[in-house]
């Protein structure tokens, strides 16, 4: 008998479907493998592939494209400030929605919910750039548009996707 | 209906997981197999409770576990060409003293490991000595010796 043969003494062997869970085993080895090498990317979050940045007129924002629902998640805003002692920044409805915010550094001076999102005002420097960071984790899962927006002018679209 | 859901999933996660591990890991754990699946059910758990720490969630999130896996029990009973797929099948290595090379390596169990079971069970030294191994779908190895042992302690099986 070869040994590719089922048995049925001492137990009732079915090889052509032990052949096919050996195969499936390995391919599944791959498929968890090639995983594994996706979120070393960061197309899972938290890597290279999911950092990105949007910049328009007074406004750069830097965030993770694709976020864990619930994990802490980090904004970064560097806005432009050329006159005045204040400068604000807007976060459309869709982002007090879908996040909750944990923390934002500077602490603003006041922050007011809208219509038109969550407004937040902070000390301006002299001159130059204010970096604004947000700690914010998703509520839920899913894909969202947002954007961001700073006085007089500059606005982005961002995007995230949210894994369960 | 989320403690559900996520409980249902993650259930059937585990089971696609460790299934395709192979029955090497289901039967002879070693201590890193054993920290693996403590690191693999404290990773289920937080994924699980998140951040709702309630009681009604880990008591929906036990009762899910516990009903999916009588059904699967009940499915493993009444539906043999279901039960193969889920539980495995087993399969013999050595026949009549010969090692079935093959098998083995794509079992992923080595002959040591076979003669380890032998000498467990019936205190063989040699592999022909051994008249069938089967490599079961819980991933233990059985011994059936060549000739039959008379052992003097109650574990092993008597000559009557």
């Amino acid at each position: 008998m070869r040994e590719q043969d089922s048995r049925n003494y001492p137990v009732r062997e079915d090889m052509r479907l032990q052949d096919a869970f050996w195969a499936w085993e390995r391919a599944t080895w791959a498929v968890i493998a090639i995983i594994v090498l996706i979120a070393l990317t960061g197309l899972f979050a938290h890597g290279p592939l999911s950092e990105r940045t949007v910049a328009e007129a007074g406004l750069s924002l830097t965030y993770e494209r694709f976020q864990r629902v619930t994990a802490l998640a980090r904004f970064t805003a560097r806005i432009s400030v050329s006159y005045g002692d204040e400068a604000s920044l807007t976060l459309s409805p869709a982002f007090s929605n879908h996040f909750q915010i944990a923390d934002i550094e500077p602490r603003p001076l006041r922050s007011s919910a809208g219509p038109g999102g969550l407004e937040f005002v902070f000390p301006a420097p002299a001159a130059g750039e204010l970096p604004v960071v947000i700690w914010a984790h998703p509520r839920s899962f899913g894909h969202f548009d947002l954007t961001a927006a700073v006085d007089p002018e500059g606005r982005v679209a961002f995007s995230i996707l949210v894994y369960p | 209906m989320d403690s559900v859901i996520k409980s249902l999933v993650v259930y059937f996660v585990l089971w696609l997981v460790i299934r395709s591990s192979g029955r090497r890991t289901l039967g002879q754990l070693t201590v890193f197999d054993f920290i693996l699946f403590l690191i693999v059910g404290g990773a289920a758990q937080r994924a699980l409770m998140a951040q709702d720490y309630s009681l009604t969630h880990a008591f929906l999130v036990i009762a899910t576990f516990v009903i999916t896996d009588i059904a699967v029990s009940f499915v493993e009973r009444d539906v043999p060409s279901v039960a193969k797929i889920l539980k495995g099948v087993p399969t013999v290595v050595v026949e009549n003293g010969q090692v079935l090379s093959g098998r083995l390596r794509r079992a992923r169990i080595t002959e040591e490991d076979v003669l380890e079971a032998a000498r467990h069970s019936h205190g063989l030294e040699r592999m022909d000595e051994i008249k069938f191994a089967i490599f079961e779908a819980s991933g233990r190895i059985s011994i059936i010796p060549k000739r039959k042992i008379i052992a003097d302690d109650d574990t092993a099986p008597r000559a009557d």
